[in-house]
């Protein structure tokens, strides 16, 4: 499903955020990204969405050469992806439900069709109590909710995550993690990036370990 | 925590497209232009400073060229007018037309709504009328006679347009040779209308390029106000045609009100000059109403509407490509 090869990405500055990555990810699997701060997780993460591009080497996804793919395409790429990502942030003087309503109405779903799916997902993250409520009203582990809740309204095939328990206390960030786990059970494709050393230990979850932009190792499930 | 049927958020293989494409999808793009309009609205409302002044700016570039294209039209009408000799048109046909062709002729002649009557002077008439003029009796005694015939047109309602496309009829007329002008400043009023017809056409390309500029500017403000909402819908799959939707809106609606605007100045203008041109006009049996105000408005609206469409289009566009670079 996520497929890298030989995958290198040099920034403008000579700094390589990522050098001769290579990797694949099956259908269905859940698996971990980690590396010290710095070592190309977020820039590695980026590229499956096509946000970032490699400067030399493959990524494919669904059997699908990004390298290959016109801009007119990203969209329906994108469309099947959802992401929790630091710096794409919800829009904070909307409400709960129109946050999430959003990828649909991007995607041109009726106005009926945008409702339920947004209930439900709502209620599978436990907000659907608060979807009338304003984003800055919430709390950051609701928030983050809310991020889980927009990222698989669109039911995407794949998942990816980063840093999702970033500030998080431990009892949160396992709730958010069984969210994933959850995704992870009906099917649908995870990748969660993360140096939270609590949260990898307490899971039994294969895992992609990157050092300075290289591939350090592939732990599987212990 | 809630936890409802896993099967609520499962992901298959062809439920992404198949749903999206059902349907509801033209109703939802529907939706979204009914809601790209009323936010065009509403953002009017909520920030009236800043979009009036766009508007106004508009409207004032607008009115120039608009002014004067309307100026030529006058002219051109004045000019036409006086072409026609104070309601008086000589026809000279042909030597070899024959008598039933020119009766047929002076019977479509005739029959047009402009023209009150006709009479025909055959070269013979023509030429005992100038030998009583000039009092020479050998005269008539001519030939072969050389004189054409003469059909004198009384024309009625003087309205520049039917009239000269009634010149313009009898002109391509085989039968006619030529017909009566009022002389070389009637030619010289034509090009002078016809100058100004080409310059309001030069400034309006000029200052249509200015209206996209001036539009163009305040949409680049708003979207700066969006990038992050921008970046933000490209990564959930946000098609471009569907970010640059709310600015096509927001450029159109503005542009549609400049020009509007653009035609109540103009209008206002011409209403201060009109009792002049009137005057000038009613010596003539006429009067001028050039352009109704209505179809100006509603022409200037949709050349500002089509302005703004586009600045938002090369604005949106650009703005998209090098700042949300998705
Ligand atoms: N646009 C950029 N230009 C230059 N260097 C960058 C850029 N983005 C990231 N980097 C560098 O690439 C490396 C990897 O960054 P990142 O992928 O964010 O790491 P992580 O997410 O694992 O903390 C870091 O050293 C970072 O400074
Ligand atoms: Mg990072």
């Amino acid at each position: 499903m996520i497929e890298f090869d030989g995958v290198s990405r040099r920034f403008s500055n000579g700094h390589f955020g990522l050098q001769d990555v290579s990797f694949h990810i099956p259908e269905g699997r859940m698996v971990f990204l980690t590396g010290h701060s710095g070592s190309g997780k977020s820039t590695l993460l980026r590229m499956i969405p096509a946000l970032d591009h490699p400067t030399s080497g493959q990524v494919r996804i669904g059997g699908h050469d990004l390298q290959k793919m016109r801009h007119h395409q990203y969209p329906k790429l994108r469309r099947q992806i959802g992401v929790v990502f630091q710096d794409h942030h919800l829009l904070p003087d909307r409400r709960v439900f129109d946050n999430v309503a959003l990828p649909l109405q991007v995607s041109g779903f009726g106005s009926k069709d945008i409702r339920r799916r947004v209930e439900a997902a709502l209620d599978k993250v436990g907000l659907l109590a608060r979807q009338r409520a304003l984003i800055e009203e919430l709390s950051g582990g609701e928030q983050q909710r809310v991020n889980i809740a927009r990222a698989l309204v669109n039911r995407p095939k794949i998942l990816l995550a980063d840093e999702p328990t970033g500030n998080l206390d431990p009892e949160l960030s396992r709730d958010i993690f069984n969210q994933f786990s959850d995704f992870h059970a009906v099917g649908v494709t995870v990748l969660i990036a993360s140096h939270d050393l609590h949260l990898l230990k307490t899971y039994a979850v294969p895992r992609i370990v990157l050092n300075q932009g290289r591939l350090s190792h592939i732990e599987e499930a212990f | 925590m809630s936890r409802a049927s896993p099967n609520n958020l499962t992901a298959t293989k062809t439920n992404t497209k198949s749903l999206a494409r059902g349907e509801h999808a033209l109703s939802a793009w529907a939706h979204h232009h009914r809601r790209c309009f009323k936010d065009a609205l509403w953002r009017l409302l909520k920030r009236p400073i800043s979009a009036w002044a766009t508007i106004v700016t508009i409207a004032i570039v607008l009115a120039l060229p608009g002014f004067i294209m309307t100026l030529a039209t006058q002219i051109k009408q004045i000019g036409g007018m006086w072409a026609s000799e104070n309601g008086q048109m000589n026809v000279y046909l042909i030597p070899s037309a024959q008598t039933d062709q020119i009766q047929s002729f002076q019977t479509w002649l005739n029959h047009q709504s402009v023209v009150r009557d006709s009479r025909l002077i055959t070269p013979q008439e023509g030429l005992h009328e100038l030998a009583k003029r000039l009092n020479i009796d050998s005269l008539t005694d001519i030939q072969p006679n050389p004189l054409p015939s003469v059909i004198v047109v009384h024309l009625d309602r003087l309205t520049g347009d039917t009239v000269e496309s009634l010149q313009h009829q009898i002109r391509t007329n085989p039968l006619v040779d030529n017909i009566s002008e009022g002389g070389e400043w009637i030619k010289r009023l034509q090009e002078i209308s016809l100058f100004f017809d080409r310059l309001s056409w030069w400034l309006l390309g000029l200052f249509g390029l200015t209206v996209i500029f001036v539009i163009g500017n305040t949409l680049r403000l708003e979207l700066q106000e969006r990038r992050e909402e921008l970046s933000l819908m490209a990564l959930i799959g946000g098609t471009s045609r569907y970010m640059l939707r709310p600015l096509l809106y927001d450029g159109a609606i503005t542009g549609l009100l400049g020009g509007m605007l653009a035609s109540v100045i103009i209008y206002g203008l011409l209403t201060a000059l009109a009792a002049p041109i009137n005057n000038l006009a009613t010596n003539y049996g006429a009067h001028i109403t050039v352009i109704t105000p209505l179809l100006m408005t509603a022409l200037l609206g949709i050349i500002g509407l089509i302005l703004g469409w586009f600045s938002a289009q090369i604005i949106g566009r650009n703005f998209i490509k090098k700042s949300v670079k998705l």
